[in-house]
């Protein structure tokens, strides 16, 4: 008798291959056979029009905080999401010592946008190792970890309040060097540096005080391990990306490592230089190297109010000039003048085709909720106004607090994006899970290729976007055991319907500790979700068993 | 002074959500390359050149973009410098 079997299901085994029709039988953590399955299991699952696949890898996380409090990591574990990699983007929240907690906390906040009150409320600080910090999110993990250490919280230890001063010197960087040896050992996925991000006051994170000397040493003690190198390169300049994907491939080449940087994405004035870009990764990987860029699927929405200034509108003189240098009181008044507001509506009218998808999704007064999630376009009929003017009066009545949403403003030319996420060279990822989480969902991204490009395009096949998400990222990252239904293989498992599976409306939520709010999307058409041969997650049941590993833990595995 | 001038300019949606400005370099080689600039950096950028509408960039020196970006990135910074 065996523990688990899913019955009468279509398999699309991670391959790539065409899917086919077979039972998956499982007996402890593992999968034991593929095929007819007459025998009985303590469990069965009728997966019949369904389609039974590896669970999906997010390689591009900041679940590092949530895990503490939440070992599913809600809600990427119901949207099928078997393994996460956080810690990317330079931070993690171990090696830490207890003097710089509050300082990693400022830069979480500051870059992934999590609430103070949520580390205050929700966290029991009782770890400074990295090997402390996995024994402590084990407890209750329901969702696999194969998480990175940041570069910035490794300079934070060894150098403390000089690593935002200066460059390391040669002690320094040996003692870093130790320091990551001890994280590889306790079971990290790799490192993590940025060349971009800011800290809580805004300077530099700690990892761009680093120099090139300091980062290769970094990168050999990686090739000591065979551990992934994840960067955030200046992303705002195509040549200085293609500068750093060069500096990557030579580590790459150099200590043998794979290497991914993220993020890169796609909208219609920059397609050279995406272009660009791809063409040197491709040259690059000629030459032996692994420099994998990270692409999202999902497209890009802005996020405004007139609080802080924007350039949505800065194509028309007035209302960039307002909102230049205008204060808060004077933008209001400027908005409720007669005069002004004729000028405004004149010079906006080229936004008509904006009314339609502009959203208002946050207000502040009890009067003005009935009107979120709405378009403007609706809300000005609700209110017999024009759209523009419901836009700015909203803004005066919520004291420039109303938020407005316009969605699909970037990474949205359907054709090329995913000629991108078909590119054999592109490592579908930078979800940014567990991040910006006062701003956006970032969540729903697979249901979101499987719905979107498979389903309602057809620019992929439902077989190539599974591979994408499953053996390609686990032979990317070296996670070993898991990505590909087959026998002998770790038991992850997602179970979803190709005629439903999509993500969710964003909606705000209030479940972060510290009653403390985020937006995320629910998973829809994904049926069961199996993590080490236990039912993780199921659309019937919730969320239920809690078998997650840290991953890889291939040295911990030997020397147990 | 000679060199790349700003051949073309265009709005876009940032990877955190924030509306930003993509700017074309043209050199004179005829090359080009785009950079993406925050709204402090269009601000400066914007002042730099007395533009009041994004189209009045067009044609403006590469230096302005380059004064923007170190001014961007120089916002917060006090007596710290980045150590590449």
């Amino acid at each position: 008798m065996y523990d688990l079997v899913i019955r009468n299901g279509k398999v699309v085994d991670g391959s790539g291959l065409p899917a086919f029709k077979a039972d998956v039988a499982v007996m402890g953590n593992r999968i034991v056979k593929i095929g007819q399955v007459p025998e009985s299991a303590r469990e069965e699952i009728d997966a019949a029009g369904k389609i039974v696949a590896p669970g999906f890898i997010d390689p591009h996380t900041h679940f590092d905080a949530q895990l503490l409090w939440d070992g599913c990591a809600k809600p990427a574990l119901a949207h099928g999401v078997t393994t996460i990699v956080p810690g990317n983007c330079s931070l993690s929240l171990a090696p830490l010592k207890a003097k710089h907690r509050m300082r990693l906390v400022g830069m979480f906040n500051q870059i992934e946008e999590m609430p103070l009150k949520a580390f205050k409320e929700g966290v029991v600080w009782d770890w400074e190792t990295f090997s402390e910090y996995i024994t402590r999110i084990r407890k209750g993990l329901a969702i696999n970890v194969a998480p990175l250490v940041g570069h910035s919280v490794i300079r934070l230890w060894v150098m403390n309040e000089a690593a935002t001063e200066r460059t390391a010197t040669d002690a320094e960087i040996a003692e870093m060097q130790s320091v990551l040896r001890e994280c590889l050992d306790a079971g990290a996925a790799g490192l993590s540096t940025s060349y971009v991000d800011m800290d809580e006051k805004l300077q530099p994170v700690p990892s761009r005080y680093a120099d090139a000397r300091e980062v290769d040493a970094l990168a050999s003690v990686l090739g000591e391990y065979g551990r992934v190198l994840q960067i955030v390169p200046e992303f705002y300049d195509s040549d200085l990306t293609i500068a750093r994907l060069d500096q990557l491939a030579e580590l790459s080449l150099k200590y043998n490592i794979p290497t991914t940087f993220s993020p890169l994405f796609m909208n219609a004035d920059n397609v050279d230089a995406v272009n660009r870009v791809m063409a040197r990764v491709d040259e690059q990987f000629a030459r032996g190297a692994r420099v994998w860029p990270q692409v999202q699927t999902r497209p890009i929405d802005i996020s405004f109010s007139f609080s802080v200034p924007s350039l949505l509108f800065m194509r028309f003189p007035t209302w960039y000039k307002i909102m230049r240098f205008g204060t808060p009181d004077e933008i209001s008044a400027f908005f409720s003048d007669s005069e002004n507001r004729v000028k405004l509506i004149a010079e906006a009218a080229p936004l008509e085709g904006l009314w339609p998808t502009l959203i208002l999704r946050h207000v502040e007064t009890d009067a003005n909720q009935k009107y979120v999630g709405k378009t403007l376009k609706e809300i000005a009929e609700l209110r017999k106004t024009t759209p523009v003017e419901a836009m700015m009066d909203l803004s005066v009545e919520e004291g420039l607090e109303a938020h407005f949403l316009s969605a699909g403003m970037g990474h949205n030319d359907d054709a090329k994006v995913a000629g991108l996420l078909n590119h054999p060279r592109v490592h579908i990822g930078a979800s940014d899970g567990g991040a910006h989480i006062l701003s956006f969902s970032t969540y729903g991204d697979t249901g979101y290729l499987f719905s979107h490009f498979v389903r309602d395009l057809n620019l992929m096949t439902v077989e190539s976007a599974v591979k994408k998400i499953t053996s390609d990222t686990a032979a990317i990252w070296g996670i070993p055991e898991r990505g590909m239904l087959k026998e002998g293989m770790i038991a992850d498992i997602a179970i979803f319907d190709p005629s439903t599976i999509a993500r969710g409306e964003e909606k705000f939520v209030n479940d972060v500790p510290g009653d403390g709010h985020r937006y995320v999307r629910d998973s829809h058409g994904v049926d069961t979700v199996i993590v080490g041969g236990g039912i993780a997650w199921s659309e019937a049941k919730g969320y239920q068993d809690a078998r997650g590993e840290v991953l890889p833990g291939v040295r911990e595995m030997v020397a147990a | 002074m000679s060199g790349a001038v700003i051949s073309r300019v265009e709005l876009a949606a940032a990877h955190d959500g924030d509306a930003e400005l993509n700017v074309t370099l043209q050199y004179e080689n005829g090359g080009q390359t785009l950079v993406a600039l925050d709204e402090y950096a269009v601000r400066v950028l914007m002042d730099s050149c007395g533009a009041t509408t994004p189209d009045a960039l067009i044609g403006q020196g590469w230096h302005h973009v380059r004064d923007a970006l170190e001014a961007a990135s120089n916002r917060f910074v006090n007596s710290n410098s980045t150590q590449q």
